[in-house]
């Protein structure tokens, strides 16, 4: 199993589109090191730096720490969610489309073992990419921002681990779709919706038909949609609360411990769930050549 | 010789249609099988499920290893080309090599180096396979189905759009995996006179079917040409042909089966005439492969 890791490593270091994802990946630093710059440098740009931080009154300018590097270079940037996801897509995909299956796959019985190498795989190189990215974004951004502001360690390590769990569970979706419909259509679509935050728009609806069925005030459905409850107020079931996608953008270190071990838990569930059903897949289906 | 495969009554149903119907082949180690049959006969599909690509609806499979080894074990010793070689077009010759020998655990530039040599892409360098002639990428093929130094190498439709020379180079490389690295090796095609110039053992397939199993020789013998001769007076015929020098003939219902030197029947003939024998009937008969294989398969087809 160890061989066949090896094997998808290899491939994938010396393929030409990881060299074009790290050249995209590099030159999207950049640009949105000088997004960052207009959000956090401008003193005119407090409300935008505001809402980027989820705030609906700003009245002074916002500090960068290291925690909101993390969520503007990385948990926010469509960008960035796009480029791993054609990542995990190409990844997943090129042993089936380039044929290489056919003649390696008959190796073992039990193909199990083939789809947890090649998973192994794609969360090794994606969690490279995620290292390096955020590094160089928090390399680059402690010297040349005045707004930058050394503290607040804890919530960073606390974003870096909660949002790679959720990248890692979004990749491992995109790993089954590919895997499923053996295309690679598949796999790209699902990370451009998103990125381009349409399902979450989608869950907030269900939300909302779901409080409406429960009696609720239009004010109150609101509200809960919003995830903004108050103290007393009834209580609504959430479906966002559930979906990987809406857990992973609406992410905050300031959130409570319940609602990061709630977001920690469905992604690893979603993980477990997605990577179980391409082994089962893999057990059950014929390599098709 | 040992048996290195056998299925037994493997079968392969797609939803209504039945790929493969029960089909029980034999394969000796050290042979070259040719499994033959028309396009859509079952080939691929058996193949497939040989490798471990497919999963057979019922039947079995058995690879045997030398010591006493199991399917699951044997299957990292079988080479699989189905079809085209399947490459990283941008990864050179060597690259692809590497990256499907860290697979089977296998990490020695040299051995990848001896391997481009023995199916002639050792001048490649760093060339990418996009680049390469079809010949060439088949050849690499067989070279990346030779990477884990299989016993057993299974060929589906190796010569598939090759030109006389890109066959003969595949042709000559089959004959050398046989002879000098001993490896058994099932190869599978439509084109009948190309498989009969390697082959040493037959399947033929049809409809999913196995129709027959036979070696060269067996073969050769059942389309080997015949001369056929009625006379009014058999002990005549017979002391005319044994003075002729004649030994491979037999009596057959109403007439003699003449085995060997057909071309001479006619002197026959006139032998018989000068000892006032009558002739009745005389007549040669004979079969290429080609027509053995259409009178099995009833019919003529794209072989």
């Amino acid at each position: 199993m160890f061989n066949v890791f090896r094997m998808h490593m290899y491939r994938t270091i010396k393929s030409r589109s990881t060299l074009v994802l790290g050249i995209l990946l590099l030159a999207f630093i950049f640009t949105h090191l000088g997004l960052a710059y207009i959000v956090f440098e401008d003193p005119l740009n407090i409300q935008a730096g505001a809402l980027f931080i989820r705030s609906t009154v700003a009245t002074t300018k916002v500090e960068f720490t290291p925690d909101l590097v993390h969520m503007f270079f990385i948990q926010s940037n469509d960008t960035f969610i796009i480029l791993l996801t054609i990542f995990a897509v190409l990844l997943t995909h090129s042993d089936f489309s380039k044929g290489f299956v056919k003649n390696t796959y008959g190796m073992f019985e039990n193909k199990g073992k083939l789809v947890w190498s090649k998973w192994c795989a794609m969360v090794a190189c994606s969690s490279i990419v995620y290292v390096a990215y955020s590094l160089l974004s928090l390399c680059l951004v402690a010297p040349l921002f005045k707004t930058f502001t050394s503290k607040y360690w804890e919530q960073y390590f606390r974003e870096f681990f909660v949002v790679y769990i959720c990248l890692i569970a979004m990749l491992t979706m995109v790993f089954l779709i590919t895997s499923l419909f053996r295309s690679p259509a598949g796999g790209m679509v699902i990370g451009l919706i998103i990125a381009s935050g349409l399902l979450q728009t989608l869950e907030k609806l269900v939300d909302i038909i779901i409080a409406k069925i429960s009696g609720a005030d239009l004010e109150q459905i609101m509200m809960s949609s919003l995830g903004i409850e108050e103290e007393g107020a009834e209580h609504f079931f959430r479906f966002s609360d559930y979906c990987l996608d809406n857990v992973y953008l609406s992410y905050s270190p300031s959130m409570g411990s319940s609602d990061t071990i709630r977001t920690v838990v469905v992604g690893l569930v979603y993980t477990a769930v997605a990577l179980g059903l391409c082994i089962l897949l893999a057990r059950k289906r014929d390599v098709r050549c | 010789m040992s048996l290195i495969l056998t299925t037994d009554n493997i079968t392969k149903k797609f939803k209504t249609k039945t790929a493969v119907d029960q089909v029980s082949i034999h394969v000796e180690r050290g042979e070259v099988y040719g499994l033959i049959g028309r396009n859509g006969a079952g080939k691929t599909t058996l193949l497939k499920m040989i490798a471990g690509l497919s999963f057979p609806t019922s039947g079995t499979y058995t690879l045997m290893g030398p010591n006493g080894e199991t399917n699951a074990q044997m299957l990292t010793k079988v080479g699989v080309l189905i079809e085209d070689p399947g490459l990283y077009a941008n990864l050179s010759a060597f690259q692809n090599l590497k990256a499907k020998g860290l697979a089977y655990g296998v990490n020695n530039d040299q051995y990848f180096n001896d391997l481009l040599r023995f199916v002639g892409l050792e001048g490649v360098g760093k060339k990418p396979v996009k680049n390469f002639s079809l010949g060439m990428r088949q050849r690499l093929g067989i070279a990346l189905a030779m990477v884990n130094s299989p016993e057993l190498l299974l060929l589906d439709e190796p010569i598939n759009g090759l030109d006389p020379q890109g066959i003969a180079e595949v042709r000559n490389l089959i004959h050398r995996l046989c002879t000098e690295r001993h490896i058994t090796i099932v190869i599978s095609s439509h084109i009948l006179e190309e498989l009969s110039k390697v082959a040493n053992r037959y399947g033929i397939i049809h409809d999913g079917k196995l129709l027959a199993e036979a070696t060269n020789e067996e073969l050769i013998a059942r389309c080997q040409p015949r001369g056929y001769i009625k006379t009014s007076d058999k002990e005549k015929t017979e002391q005319i042909l044994m003075s002729m020098g004649f030994a491979q003939y037999s009596f057959v219902g109403d007439h003699f089966e003449i085995r060997e030197r057909v071309d001479e029947i006619g002197a026959v003939s006139m032998a018989l005439a000068k000892e006032d024998v009558q002739t009745l009937e005389m007549k040669t008969e004979g079969q290429s492969l080609e027509e053995y294989y259409f009178h099995l398969t009833g019919g003529q087809g794209n072989v």
